[in-house]
């Protein structure tokens, strides 16, 4: 089984139209992953097919304060490390606020009435696409303004893996997300091939570096994807300069063009440009060839 | 003239629309018109403004969160605190504990819970609060380290630091719709989408505008590249939440260019649009 998982530090570099493009023309059986869980798009571009009921994930608890044995006294509220626990004035008693809490369980060591239960934190819900017998999509979407995504990608990872094992698949593609933090770490965690999306800008140059260093801190291969190339040459030799230096393979340079956000508007993918099938069809090929599939 | 203290929180949903782009616009238009102004880059994962910003006379403090270590050697082997911790951070091996620092919340739990007393809280630092001029512009930037996992302590210092700053406040948050996203939205008195007319700016600004509006927030949107897809159907979602569009802004290949080099001049048309939604921004914030 092999896994490639497409990144890019900045958003907006194209992980997703190019993930959605490369799924197109895939000449193999794959599961797609769609790891941007807070922000979950892959799944507009991809084709329709038989969606599995949403299902429900849990990450983490919750305390809940019962405002019935609640007295008040507030020890709860004084000994929350995050500030979670307010006084309602209304009541007297005590609440905690479920977005502000992180489940630590510290306040239970204080309330010497047990006011105080955990419940399982419903982080946000999962289901699974089949397009056909070749193509099959995982995705979730993240509850609004809930945090442990990381734990939410690594559940959709080891749902691909599962089907991956059940079927003749032996390809995972993951859509990561923007940044650098816990659901980044957990989409390319242990991939054979971490692929960077980067554009021309001093931003995404910026990020790409950080990104660079988290993944190699992980000892990951990267490779690299410059978009939009031609909006500043300058800053596209200063990032194949530092792909050289790092020893990255740069897979191929993809131009500007204004017909993208056009397809993309029809729930097409780049692929449908001439000239963008080719380069896809080499950055494919070059995936391939790194990974030995 | 005294500015009346108010926050301006620029979000998206999805990245890459304009959000420092936005930000950093704002900041200095309403310098210009003589505003006291704060920048802050509140994207602590992938903080940029600074590229735009430029901040001279620098001056940083370390953000540190807390994790347990073995403080005496009287580990009883009872697992006490593992069996306490919800993370994972600490294993209890043999008369051992291993620590994991990256999964610990810095709650003291596992401190409170050894009945040997053998565990402290210590500090340890996981990124960093920046401060400088940018011109008249106060900039403060917050920034996790690399191959650290949890964002949010960043904020809550970044947030705390800039607690007393009077003026006006230009917040450039991260892209998504996680509890980073609605830390930085709750400081805001109202809350700036950019957007991009494309089935993904769409499909996620809903996101973002869901979690603004539960915020009980005031929410306006700009769309950005605003001829670039279907805009009618963007403009349709925002009447139908009430949310008002302060500007249409069309792909200006200069601005981009510009945008690409660090360049916060972004030439004269942009700059009007600027100006329009800034003017409509003083409106709503009554200064």
């Amino acid at each position: 089984m092999k896994q490639v998982t497409i990144v890019s530090g900045k958003g907006g570099t194209g992980k997703t139209s190019v993930t959605a493009s490369l799924a197109k023309h895939i000449d193999i059986p794959v599961v797609l992953v769609d790891a941007d869980v807070d922000a979950a798009n892959l799944g507009l571009l991809v084709e329709n097919g038989e969606e599995t009921e949403p299902e429900k994930f849990y990450s983490g608890y919750e305390a809940v304060i019962n405002q019935e044995k609640c007295i008040g006294c507030g020890a709860c509220a004084d000994a929350c490390p995050f500030d979670a626990i307010k006084f309602d004035d209304r009541t007297g008693k005590y609440n905690v606020n479920s977005y502000e809490c992180e489940g630590c369980r510290y306040c239970l060591l204080f309330c010497g009435l047990k006011a105080i239960t955990m419940h399982k934190n419903e982080a946000g819900t999962w289901l699974v696409r089949t397009v056909n017998s070749d193509k099959i999509l995982v995705k979730a979407e993240l509850g609004i303004a809930q945090d442990n995504s990381g734990k939410l990608v690594a559940h959709l990872r080891k749902k691909a893996a599962s089907i991956v094992e059940e079927s003749e698949k032996d390809f995972i593609l993951i859509d990561g997300p923007p940044g650098i933090g816990c659901p980044v770490h957990a989409a390319i965690g242990n991939v054979d091939l971490v692929v960077i999306t980067v554009e021309p800008s001093l931003s995404s140059l910026s990020d790409l570096e950080r990104l660079y260093k988290t993944a190699n801190g992980f000892k990951l291969r990267t490779a690299i994807i410059v978009n939009k190339y031609d909006l500043n040459t300058d800053i596209t030799d200063k990032i194949t300069k530092f792909a050289s230096e790092k020893g990255i393979e740069v897979l191929d340079y993809l131009p500007f063009n204004k017909k993208v956000p056009e397809l993309l508007s029809q729930n097409k993918t780049p692929y449908e440009i001439p000239e963008f099938a080719e380069k896809i069809d080499n950055i494919w090929s070059g995936i391939k060839r790194i990974i030995n599939l | 003239m005294e500015t009346p203290t108010k926050t301006i929180v620029v979000a998206s949903g999805k990245g890459g629309t304009g959000k420092t782009l936005m930000s950093v616009s704002l900041a200095g238009h309403f310098d210009s018109e003589n505003y006291k102004v704060h920048y802050i880059d509140a994207d602590v994962e992938e903080p940029n403004g600074r590229i735009f910003m430029k901040p001279e006379n620098l001056k940083s403090v370390p953000v540190m969160t807390q994790v347990p270590e073995m403080k005496k050697d009287s580990c009883s082997g009872c697992g006490k605190c593992q069996q306490f911790c919800a993370f994972n951070a600490i294993v209890a091996i043999g008369s051992k504990v291993m620590i994991f620092p990256e999964l610990c919340h810095g709650c003291p739990g596992c401190v409170a819970v050894c009945p040997e007393d053998a565990l402290r809280m210590v500090d340890r630092q996981i990124g960093v609060i920046t401060e400088g001029d940018s011109g008249n512009i106060n900039f403060i930037e917050g920034r996790l380290n690399e191959g650290e996992a949890m964002p949010t302590p960043v904020l809550t210092e970044l947030f705390k630091y800039i607690e007393d700053y009077p003026g006006i406040r230009i917040i450039d948050s991260p892209p998504g719709t996680s509890c980073s996203v609605m830390k930085s939205m709750e400081e805001g008195d109202i809350i700036v989408l950019m957007t991009e007319p494309t089935p993904f700016g769409l499909h996620d600004v809903k996101l973002a505008s869901e979690l603004a509006l539960k915020l009980g927030k005031p929410v306006y949107g700009i769309i950005n590249r605003s001829d670039l897809g279907n805009s009618d159907e963007m403009k349709k979602y925002f009447a139908s939440r009430n949310i008002p569009v302060l500007g249409e802004i069309p792909f200006m290949r200069d601005v981009a260019v510009a945008y690409s080099g660090g360049n916060k001049d972004m030439g004269n048309k942009f700059s009007e649009k600027i100006a329009e939604i800034a003017l409509k921004i003083r409106k709503e914030l009554k200064i």
